[in-house]
Protein backbone atom coordinates (compact mmCIF):
# COMPACT_ATOMS: atom_id res chain seq x y z
CA UNK A 1 0.00 0.00 0.00
CA UNK A 2 1.45 3.56 -1.01
CA UNK A 3 -0.18 6.54 0.10
CA UNK A 4 0.52 10.43 -0.24
CA UNK A 5 0.55 13.22 2.48
CA UNK A 6 0.73 16.65 1.38
CA UNK A 7 0.68 19.55 3.62
CA UNK A 8 0.52 23.01 2.32
CA UNK A 9 1.87 25.48 4.86
CA UNK A 10 2.08 29.35 5.16
CA UNK A 11 5.49 28.78 4.40
CA UNK A 12 6.37 25.93 3.06
CA UNK A 13 4.33 22.77 1.16
CA UNK A 14 5.91 19.73 1.77
CA UNK A 15 5.15 16.01 0.47
CA UNK A 16 5.27 12.34 1.97
CA UNK A 17 5.08 9.01 0.25
CA UNK A 18 4.68 6.33 2.68
CA UNK A 19 4.47 2.65 1.68
CA UNK A 20 3.33 0.23 4.47
CA UNK A 21 5.14 1.37 7.27
CA UNK A 22 8.07 3.51 5.83
CA UNK A 23 8.75 6.76 3.90
CA UNK A 24 9.77 6.03 0.29
CA UNK A 25 10.17 9.86 -0.52
CA UNK A 26 9.62 13.63 0.71
CA UNK A 27 10.23 16.72 -0.44
CA UNK A 28 10.27 20.02 1.03
CA UNK A 29 9.34 23.64 -0.86
CA UNK A 30 8.71 26.94 -0.30
CA UNK A 31 5.02 27.82 -1.00
CA UNK A 32 4.70 30.40 -3.88
CA UNK A 33 1.83 32.82 -3.94
CA UNK A 34 -0.92 29.95 -5.17
CA UNK A 35 -0.99 27.00 -3.07
CA UNK A 36 -2.42 24.83 -5.56
CA UNK A 37 0.12 25.07 -7.36
CA UNK A 38 2.58 24.58 -4.63
CA UNK A 39 0.46 21.65 -3.96
CA UNK A 40 1.24 20.40 -7.20
CA UNK A 41 4.73 21.00 -7.48
CA UNK A 42 6.24 19.28 -4.30
CA UNK A 43 3.51 16.34 -5.30
CA UNK A 44 5.80 16.22 -8.57
CA UNK A 45 9.07 16.45 -6.87
CA UNK A 46 8.24 13.79 -4.06
CA UNK A 47 6.68 11.14 -6.86
CA UNK A 48 9.88 11.81 -9.08
CA UNK A 49 12.06 11.24 -6.18
CA UNK A 50 10.28 7.81 -5.57
CA UNK A 51 10.18 7.22 -9.39
CA UNK A 52 6.27 6.59 -8.57
CA UNK A 53 3.03 8.36 -10.90
CA UNK A 54 0.48 10.05 -8.82
CA UNK A 55 -2.19 6.71 -9.84
CA UNK A 56 -0.17 4.65 -8.18
CA UNK A 57 -0.48 7.02 -4.77
CA UNK A 58 -3.55 4.11 -3.42
CA UNK A 59 -5.11 7.20 -1.19
CA UNK A 60 -4.23 10.36 -0.75
CA UNK A 61 -4.31 13.28 2.21
CA UNK A 62 -3.73 16.72 2.16
CA UNK A 63 -2.94 19.08 5.37
CA UNK A 64 -2.30 22.45 6.31
CA UNK A 65 -3.37 26.05 5.61
CA UNK A 66 -3.79 25.27 2.34
CA UNK A 67 -5.54 21.88 2.39
CA UNK A 68 -8.68 22.43 1.21
CA UNK A 69 -7.20 24.10 -2.41
CA UNK A 70 -5.27 20.24 -3.35
CA UNK A 71 -7.82 18.92 -6.32
CA UNK A 72 -6.23 15.73 -6.35
CA UNK A 73 -6.31 14.64 -2.71
CA UNK A 74 -9.57 12.38 -1.38
CA UNK A 75 -9.40 13.60 2.17
CA UNK A 76 -8.26 16.72 4.12
CA UNK A 77 -7.40 16.74 7.75
CA UNK A 78 -6.81 19.26 10.27
CA UNK A 79 -3.08 20.04 10.64
CA UNK A 80 -3.14 19.01 14.69
CA UNK A 81 -4.58 15.30 14.10
CA UNK A 82 -1.49 15.13 11.67
CA UNK A 83 1.10 16.58 13.33
CA UNK A 84 0.03 14.33 16.39
CA UNK A 85 -0.17 11.05 14.03
CA UNK A 86 3.20 11.83 12.60
CA UNK A 87 4.84 12.57 15.69
CA UNK A 88 3.60 9.20 16.82
CA UNK A 89 4.99 7.21 14.12
CA UNK A 90 8.49 8.70 15.05
CA UNK A 91 8.33 8.86 18.67
CA UNK A 92 5.42 6.11 19.72
CA UNK A 93 6.03 7.92 23.53
CA UNK A 94 5.08 10.74 22.13
CA UNK A 95 2.48 12.63 24.48
CA UNK A 96 3.09 16.27 23.98
CA UNK A 97 4.13 17.92 20.82
CA UNK A 98 5.14 21.44 19.64
CA UNK A 99 4.47 22.53 16.45
CA UNK A 100 5.71 25.41 14.83
CA UNK A 101 5.59 26.73 12.01
CA UNK A 102 6.10 30.12 9.80
CA UNK A 103 2.24 31.60 10.58
CA UNK A 104 1.24 29.76 13.72
CA UNK A 105 2.54 27.66 17.01
CA UNK A 106 0.20 24.61 18.13
CA UNK A 107 0.50 22.92 21.33
CA UNK A 108 -0.72 19.27 21.16
CA UNK A 109 -1.43 16.91 23.57
CA UNK A 110 -2.09 13.31 22.13
CA UNK A 111 -2.46 9.58 23.73
CA UNK A 112 -0.75 6.06 23.29
CA UNK A 113 -2.29 5.97 19.61
CA UNK A 114 -1.39 9.47 18.66
CA UNK A 115 -5.08 10.79 18.98
CA UNK A 116 -5.27 14.76 20.07
CA UNK A 117 -6.75 14.67 22.98
CA UNK A 118 -6.00 18.63 23.55
CA UNK A 119 -4.77 21.50 21.92
CA UNK A 120 -3.73 25.00 21.89
CA UNK A 121 -2.93 27.47 19.07
CA UNK A 122 -1.60 30.66 18.20
CA UNK A 123 -2.35 31.85 15.02
CA UNK A 124 -3.03 36.05 15.51
CA UNK A 125 0.49 36.93 16.47
CA UNK A 126 3.87 36.60 14.77
CA UNK A 127 5.57 37.03 18.01
CA UNK A 128 4.54 33.53 18.91
CA UNK A 129 5.67 32.09 15.54
CA UNK A 130 8.20 31.20 13.31
CA UNK A 131 7.45 34.32 11.34
CA UNK A 132 8.99 36.44 14.50
CA UNK A 133 12.95 34.46 14.21
CA UNK A 134 12.81 35.08 9.80
CA UNK A 135 11.72 39.13 11.17
CA UNK A 136 14.74 38.75 13.18
CA UNK A 137 16.71 37.39 10.69
CA UNK A 138 16.04 39.75 7.62
CA UNK A 139 16.76 42.48 9.48
CA UNK A 140 19.69 41.03 11.23
CA UNK A 141 21.16 40.01 8.01
CA UNK A 142 21.52 36.40 9.15
CA UNK A 143 20.57 33.19 7.35
CA UNK A 144 18.12 32.04 9.24
CA UNK A 145 19.05 28.46 9.72
CA UNK A 146 22.25 30.24 11.36
CA UNK A 147 20.36 32.30 13.85
CA UNK A 148 19.23 29.48 16.51
CA UNK A 149 23.16 28.72 16.68
CA UNK A 150 24.89 32.02 16.70
CA UNK A 151 22.58 33.17 19.70
CA UNK A 152 24.35 30.23 21.12
CA UNK A 153 27.38 31.93 20.97
CA UNK A 154 26.08 35.05 23.32
CA UNK A 155 26.53 34.81 26.79
CA UNK A 156 23.73 34.25 28.87
CA UNK A 157 20.39 34.94 28.06
CA UNK A 158 21.61 38.27 25.60
CA UNK A 159 19.72 41.57 25.84
CA UNK A 160 15.65 41.66 27.07
CA UNK A 161 13.37 42.10 24.13
CA UNK A 162 10.98 44.05 26.44
CA UNK A 163 8.05 44.42 22.98
CA UNK A 164 5.73 41.66 22.71
CA UNK A 165 4.81 42.83 19.50
CA UNK A 166 7.51 41.57 16.39
CA UNK A 167 6.93 45.21 14.81
CA UNK A 168 7.73 46.98 18.55
CA UNK A 169 11.27 44.59 18.96
CA UNK A 170 12.40 45.81 15.66
CA UNK A 171 12.62 49.40 16.54
CA UNK A 172 13.64 47.80 20.01
CA UNK A 173 16.73 45.92 18.42
CA UNK A 174 17.58 48.89 16.40
CA UNK A 175 18.69 51.00 19.79
CA UNK A 176 20.36 47.86 20.48
CA UNK A 177 22.47 47.47 17.39
CA UNK A 178 23.53 51.77 18.29
CA UNK A 179 24.38 50.74 21.38
CA UNK A 180 27.01 48.19 20.25
CA UNK A 181 25.37 45.73 21.32
CA UNK A 182 26.15 42.21 19.08
CA UNK A 183 23.88 40.46 16.72
CA UNK A 184 24.59 37.11 18.74
CA UNK A 185 23.12 38.71 22.07
CA UNK A 186 20.30 40.42 20.12
CA UNK A 187 19.37 37.01 18.52
CA UNK A 188 19.84 34.90 22.28
CA UNK A 189 17.24 37.85 23.08
CA UNK A 190 14.73 36.98 20.46
CA UNK A 191 15.12 33.45 21.14
CA UNK A 192 14.57 33.90 24.29
CA UNK A 193 11.61 35.60 24.00
CA UNK A 194 9.93 33.27 21.71
CA UNK A 195 10.90 30.55 24.03
CA UNK A 196 9.41 32.34 27.01
CA UNK A 197 5.69 32.73 24.32
CA UNK A 198 6.16 28.88 23.84
CA UNK A 199 6.48 27.99 27.26
CA UNK A 200 2.80 29.64 28.08
CA UNK A 201 1.26 27.89 25.31
CA UNK A 202 2.42 24.81 26.45
CA UNK A 203 1.66 25.20 30.09
CA UNK A 204 -1.44 26.25 28.55
CA UNK A 205 -1.86 22.57 27.33
CA UNK A 206 0.10 20.63 30.06
CA UNK A 207 3.11 18.95 29.30
CA UNK A 208 4.01 15.07 29.43
CA UNK A 209 6.73 13.25 28.53
CA UNK A 210 7.61 12.43 26.31
CA UNK A 211 7.63 16.08 24.34
CA UNK A 212 8.57 16.53 20.70
CA UNK A 213 9.19 19.36 18.88
CA UNK A 214 8.04 19.20 14.98
CA UNK A 215 7.90 22.42 12.37
CA UNK A 216 10.71 24.67 10.65
CA UNK A 217 11.53 25.56 14.77
CA UNK A 218 12.97 22.36 15.67
CA UNK A 219 15.94 23.98 13.47
CA UNK A 220 16.33 26.32 15.34
CA UNK A 221 18.70 25.28 18.00
CA UNK A 222 18.76 28.87 19.78
CA UNK A 223 15.03 28.44 20.51
CA UNK A 224 15.19 24.06 21.35
CA UNK A 225 18.09 24.59 24.33
CA UNK A 226 16.32 27.44 25.94
CA UNK A 227 13.30 26.11 25.60
CA UNK A 228 14.35 22.78 27.19
CA UNK A 229 16.20 24.54 29.95
CA UNK A 230 13.00 26.38 30.80
CA UNK A 231 11.08 22.77 31.04
CA UNK A 232 13.50 20.99 32.16
CA UNK A 233 13.00 18.20 29.84
CA UNK A 234 14.68 17.00 26.74
CA UNK A 235 12.95 17.36 23.27
CA UNK A 236 12.78 14.90 20.90
CA UNK A 237 13.51 15.75 16.79
CA UNK A 238 12.99 13.50 14.55
CA UNK A 239 15.96 14.00 11.32
CA UNK A 240 13.34 16.03 9.34
CA UNK A 241 11.02 18.14 11.71
CA UNK A 242 9.17 19.93 8.66
CA UNK A 243 7.57 16.63 7.33
CA UNK A 244 5.85 15.10 10.29
CA UNK A 245 2.43 16.52 9.35
CA UNK A 246 2.67 15.59 5.82
CA UNK A 247 3.69 12.14 7.33
CA UNK A 248 1.12 12.05 9.32
CA UNK A 249 -1.50 13.07 6.22
CA UNK A 250 0.00 9.88 4.19
CA UNK A 251 -0.48 7.44 7.29
CA UNK A 252 -4.06 8.87 7.75
CA UNK A 253 -4.42 7.88 4.20
CA UNK A 254 -2.82 4.43 4.54
CA UNK A 255 -5.65 3.94 7.76
CA UNK A 256 -8.34 5.65 5.12
CA UNK A 257 -7.55 3.22 2.82
CA UNK A 258 -7.60 -0.01 4.43
CA UNK A 259 -10.97 0.70 5.84
CA UNK A 260 -11.93 1.10 2.18
CA UNK A 261 -10.81 -2.09 1.13
CA UNK A 262 -12.11 -3.87 3.93
CA UNK A 263 -15.47 -2.29 3.25
CA UNK A 264 -15.30 -3.18 -0.38
CA UNK A 265 -14.30 -6.17 0.26
CA UNK A 266 -17.11 -7.11 2.74
CA UNK A 267 -19.42 -5.81 -0.03
CA UNK A 268 -18.45 -8.13 -2.69
CA UNK B 1 2.30 82.51 32.33
CA UNK B 2 4.53 80.93 29.83
CA UNK B 3 4.61 76.95 29.71
CA UNK B 4 5.81 74.67 26.88
CA UNK B 5 4.39 71.67 26.39
CA UNK B 6 6.60 68.06 25.10
CA UNK B 7 4.85 65.41 23.33
CA UNK B 8 7.75 62.49 22.87
CA UNK B 9 5.98 60.40 20.87
CA UNK B 10 7.51 56.44 19.40
CA UNK B 11 7.68 58.22 15.65
CA UNK B 12 7.03 62.43 16.00
CA UNK B 13 8.08 65.00 18.72
CA UNK B 14 5.79 67.63 19.36
CA UNK B 15 6.44 70.89 21.19
CA UNK B 16 3.90 73.71 21.92
CA UNK B 17 4.19 76.80 23.95
CA UNK B 18 1.10 78.05 25.83
CA UNK B 19 1.26 81.92 26.87
CA UNK B 20 -1.46 83.16 28.46
CA UNK B 21 -3.78 80.83 28.18
CA UNK B 22 -3.47 80.37 24.32
CA UNK B 23 -1.24 78.13 21.93
CA UNK B 24 1.59 80.72 20.37
CA UNK B 25 3.64 78.06 18.48
CA UNK B 26 4.07 74.34 17.74
CA UNK B 27 6.62 72.30 15.86
CA UNK B 28 7.02 68.58 15.06
CA UNK B 29 10.10 66.64 14.28
CA UNK B 30 11.22 63.37 14.20
CA UNK B 31 11.55 61.29 17.16
CA UNK B 32 14.37 58.97 16.17
CA UNK B 33 16.43 57.32 18.78
CA UNK B 34 17.81 60.31 20.56
CA UNK B 35 14.67 61.49 22.28
CA UNK B 36 16.36 63.71 24.16
CA UNK B 37 18.30 65.63 21.84
CA UNK B 38 15.07 65.50 19.12
CA UNK B 39 12.95 67.36 22.36
CA UNK B 40 15.48 69.91 23.43
CA UNK B 41 15.75 70.62 19.38
CA UNK B 42 11.96 70.84 18.84
CA UNK B 43 11.31 73.00 22.17
CA UNK B 44 14.40 75.15 21.29
CA UNK B 45 12.20 75.75 17.88
CA UNK B 46 9.64 76.67 18.97
CA UNK B 47 11.17 79.02 21.44
CA UNK B 48 12.79 80.85 18.52
CA UNK B 49 9.62 81.17 16.66
CA UNK B 50 7.84 82.74 19.21
CA UNK B 51 10.65 84.77 20.73
CA UNK B 52 10.84 83.95 23.71
CA UNK B 53 13.51 82.39 26.29
CA UNK B 54 14.07 79.92 28.44
CA UNK B 55 14.09 81.57 31.22
CA UNK B 56 10.41 82.80 30.52
CA UNK B 57 9.18 79.62 30.82
CA UNK B 58 7.59 78.39 33.66
CA UNK B 59 8.16 74.90 33.46
CA UNK B 60 8.44 72.19 30.72
CA UNK B 61 5.79 69.56 30.50
CA UNK B 62 6.49 66.25 29.01
CA UNK B 63 4.33 63.44 27.97
CA UNK B 64 4.58 60.51 25.74
CA UNK B 65 6.11 57.30 25.80
CA UNK B 66 9.69 58.91 25.41
CA UNK B 67 8.46 61.27 28.33
CA UNK B 68 11.06 59.03 31.06
CA UNK B 69 13.70 60.14 28.37
CA UNK B 70 13.52 63.95 28.83
CA UNK B 71 15.43 64.70 32.39
CA UNK B 72 15.20 69.18 31.37
CA UNK B 73 11.73 68.67 31.73
CA UNK B 74 9.90 70.14 35.24
CA UNK B 75 6.42 67.60 34.95
CA UNK B 76 5.76 64.36 33.56
CA UNK B 77 1.98 63.80 32.43
CA UNK B 78 0.84 60.54 31.11
CA UNK B 79 -0.72 60.02 28.09
CA UNK B 80 -4.22 59.69 28.83
CA UNK B 81 -4.16 62.71 30.94
CA UNK B 82 -2.38 64.62 28.06
CA UNK B 83 -4.73 63.39 25.65
CA UNK B 84 -7.86 64.47 27.74
CA UNK B 85 -6.60 67.67 29.27
CA UNK B 86 -6.07 68.92 25.20
CA UNK B 87 -9.23 68.38 24.56
CA UNK B 88 -10.67 70.07 27.45
CA UNK B 89 -8.34 72.96 27.21
CA UNK B 90 -9.42 73.49 23.16
CA UNK B 91 -13.03 72.04 23.42
CA UNK B 92 -14.60 72.55 26.92
CA UNK B 93 -17.86 70.79 26.18
CA UNK B 94 -15.84 67.33 24.95
CA UNK B 95 -16.62 64.19 26.57
CA UNK B 96 -14.08 62.02 25.14
CA UNK B 97 -11.07 61.71 22.89
CA UNK B 98 -9.69 58.97 20.39
CA UNK B 99 -5.74 59.24 20.07
CA UNK B 100 -4.66 57.60 17.52
CA UNK B 101 -0.34 57.22 18.37
CA UNK B 102 2.26 55.67 16.34
CA UNK B 103 2.91 52.56 18.37
CA UNK B 104 -0.12 53.22 20.64
CA UNK B 105 -4.07 53.84 20.42
CA UNK B 106 -6.24 55.13 23.05
CA UNK B 107 -9.47 55.91 24.02
CA UNK B 108 -10.02 58.01 27.16
CA UNK B 109 -13.83 59.48 28.91
CA UNK B 110 -13.70 62.08 30.57
CA UNK B 111 -16.51 64.54 32.03
CA UNK B 112 -16.92 67.88 30.38
CA UNK B 113 -13.77 70.13 32.16
CA UNK B 114 -13.44 67.50 34.37
CA UNK B 115 -11.87 64.27 35.76
CA UNK B 116 -11.66 61.06 33.64
CA UNK B 117 -14.03 58.08 33.86
CA UNK B 118 -12.72 55.51 31.82
CA UNK B 119 -10.20 54.49 29.43
CA UNK B 120 -8.50 52.28 27.34
CA UNK B 121 -4.67 51.39 25.25
CA UNK B 122 -3.10 49.42 23.24
CA UNK B 123 0.65 49.44 23.44
CA UNK B 124 1.76 46.14 23.16
CA UNK B 125 0.46 45.09 19.98
CA UNK B 126 1.19 46.83 16.85
CA UNK B 127 -2.60 46.37 15.18
CA UNK B 128 -4.72 49.22 15.04
CA UNK B 129 -1.43 51.37 15.13
CA UNK B 130 0.19 54.00 13.21
CA UNK B 131 3.16 51.43 12.72
CA UNK B 132 0.04 49.02 11.23
CA UNK B 133 -0.14 52.02 8.23
CA UNK B 134 3.24 52.74 8.46
CA UNK B 135 4.01 48.96 7.40
CA UNK B 136 1.45 48.50 5.00
CA UNK B 137 2.13 52.09 3.14
CA UNK B 138 5.56 50.40 2.61
CA UNK B 139 4.51 47.25 1.45
CA UNK B 140 2.24 48.76 -1.46
CA UNK B 141 4.68 51.70 -1.87
CA UNK B 142 2.09 54.26 -1.10
CA UNK B 143 2.81 57.39 1.14
CA UNK B 144 1.07 57.23 4.10
CA UNK B 145 -0.25 60.55 3.62
CA UNK B 146 -1.75 59.90 0.33
CA UNK B 147 -4.09 56.76 1.58
CA UNK B 148 -6.52 58.07 3.11
CA UNK B 149 -8.02 59.80 0.18
CA UNK B 150 -6.77 57.11 -2.05
CA UNK B 151 -9.36 54.66 -0.17
CA UNK B 152 -12.34 56.63 -0.30
CA UNK B 153 -12.48 56.12 -4.27
CA UNK B 154 -13.03 52.07 -2.94
CA UNK B 155 -16.06 50.64 -4.69
CA UNK B 156 -15.58 47.19 -3.47
CA UNK B 157 -14.83 45.32 -0.16
CA UNK B 158 -11.41 44.11 0.60
CA UNK B 159 -11.02 42.87 4.14
CA UNK B 160 -8.17 42.20 5.86
CA UNK B 161 -8.45 39.12 8.19
CA UNK B 162 -4.84 38.92 9.81
CA UNK B 163 -4.73 41.04 13.19
CA UNK B 164 -0.79 40.65 13.18
CA UNK B 165 1.22 43.47 11.06
CA UNK B 166 3.58 40.45 9.91
CA UNK B 167 0.82 38.50 8.63
CA UNK B 168 -1.20 41.24 7.00
CA UNK B 169 1.92 42.55 5.21
CA UNK B 170 1.74 38.97 3.70
CA UNK B 171 -2.07 38.90 2.89
CA UNK B 172 -1.70 42.21 1.46
CA UNK B 173 0.94 41.62 -0.45
CA UNK B 174 -0.68 38.47 -1.66
CA UNK B 175 -3.38 41.25 -3.00
CA UNK B 176 -1.29 43.32 -4.54
CA UNK B 177 -0.12 40.12 -6.12
CA UNK B 178 -4.09 39.05 -7.43
CA UNK B 179 -4.08 42.48 -8.81
CA UNK B 180 -6.70 43.56 -6.34
CA UNK B 181 -7.26 47.57 -6.96
CA UNK B 182 -4.93 49.40 -4.76
CA UNK B 183 -7.77 51.94 -3.32
CA UNK B 184 -9.82 48.50 -1.99
CA UNK B 185 -7.26 47.36 -0.11
CA UNK B 186 -5.98 50.61 1.28
CA UNK B 187 -9.76 50.82 2.74
CA UNK B 188 -9.35 47.43 3.86
CA UNK B 189 -6.12 48.12 5.46
CA UNK B 190 -8.52 51.29 7.65
CA UNK B 191 -11.07 49.16 8.14
CA UNK B 192 -8.87 47.11 10.19
CA UNK B 193 -7.27 49.76 12.15
CA UNK B 194 -10.48 51.44 12.60
CA UNK B 195 -12.28 48.05 13.66
CA UNK B 196 -9.39 47.37 16.41
CA UNK B 197 -10.11 51.52 17.99
CA UNK B 198 -13.50 50.54 18.11
CA UNK B 199 -13.02 48.06 20.31
CA UNK B 200 -11.29 49.93 22.34
CA UNK B 201 -14.13 52.82 21.78
CA UNK B 202 -16.70 50.40 23.40
CA UNK B 203 -15.18 49.17 25.95
CA UNK B 204 -15.12 52.77 27.19
CA UNK B 205 -18.63 53.62 26.01
CA UNK B 206 -17.95 56.98 24.37
CA UNK B 207 -20.71 59.62 24.13
CA UNK B 208 -21.36 61.76 20.91
CA UNK B 209 -19.47 64.53 22.11
CA UNK B 210 -16.04 63.23 21.13
CA UNK B 211 -12.77 64.16 18.97
CA UNK B 212 -10.04 61.77 17.50
CA UNK B 213 -6.16 63.15 17.24
CA UNK B 214 -3.42 61.93 16.82
CA UNK B 215 -0.93 61.42 13.73
CA UNK B 216 -3.71 58.84 11.95
CA UNK B 217 -6.36 61.88 12.65
CA UNK B 218 -4.95 63.30 9.66
CA UNK B 219 -6.65 60.13 7.71
CA UNK B 220 -9.50 60.94 6.11
CA UNK B 221 -10.30 57.05 5.15
CA UNK B 222 -9.67 56.14 8.54
CA UNK B 223 -12.13 58.43 9.95
CA UNK B 224 -14.66 57.57 7.35
CA UNK B 225 -14.36 53.62 8.40
CA UNK B 226 -14.42 54.54 11.90
CA UNK B 227 -17.26 56.75 11.78
CA UNK B 228 -18.89 53.79 9.45
CA UNK B 229 -18.25 51.64 12.71
CA UNK B 230 -19.32 54.06 15.25
CA UNK B 231 -22.53 55.37 13.16
CA UNK B 232 -21.67 59.12 14.59
CA UNK B 233 -19.99 62.05 12.64
CA UNK B 234 -16.46 62.25 13.99
CA UNK B 235 -14.50 65.80 14.71
CA UNK B 236 -10.87 66.35 14.17
CA UNK B 237 -9.05 69.23 15.66
CA UNK B 238 -7.15 71.46 13.55
CA UNK B 239 -3.61 70.19 14.41
CA UNK B 240 -4.50 67.00 15.65
CA UNK B 241 -0.82 65.88 16.50
CA UNK B 242 -0.06 68.52 18.79
CA UNK B 243 -3.03 68.14 21.06
CA UNK B 244 -1.43 66.02 23.67
CA UNK B 245 1.68 68.25 24.05
CA UNK B 246 -0.97 71.39 24.71
CA UNK B 247 -2.80 68.93 27.42
CA UNK B 248 0.54 68.29 28.70
CA UNK B 249 1.38 72.02 29.37
CA UNK B 250 -2.37 72.84 30.40
CA UNK B 251 -1.93 69.86 33.04
CA UNK B 252 1.48 71.44 34.44
CA UNK B 253 -0.55 74.75 34.35
CA UNK B 254 -3.33 73.46 36.31
CA UNK B 255 -1.01 71.65 39.12
CA UNK B 256 0.72 74.78 39.35
CA UNK B 257 -2.25 77.12 40.77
Amino acid sequence: MITLGVDIGSLTGKAVIFRDHEILAWDIILTGPDSMETGKTVTENVLNKAGLKLEDMEFIVSTGYGRIVIPFAHKNISEISCHAKGAHYFFPTARTILDMGGQDCKAIRCDENGKVTDFVMNDKCAAGAGRSMGIMADFLNVPLEQMGELSLQAAGDGVPISSMCVVFARSEVISYLREGVSKSEVLAGACEALASRVRGLLTRVGIQNDFIISGGIAKNPGVVKRLEQKLNTAANICFEPQIVGALGAAIFGKELAEKRNKKRSETQ
Amino acid sequence: MILAGLDVGALWTKAVILKDGAVAVYSVARTGDMAEEAAEQCLNGVLASAGISRSDVAAVAVTGVGKKLIPFADKQVSEIVSAAKGIQYLYPDMEGVIDLGGESTRVVKFEAGGGIVDYAQNDKCAAGTGMFLDAMSKVMGIKVEDMGALSLQSTAEVNITSMCVAFAESEVVSQVHRQTPKKDIVRGIHKSIASRVYGMVNSVGLSEKNMVIGGLALNVGIIACLEELMKIKLAVPENPRIISAIGAAFAASQQGE
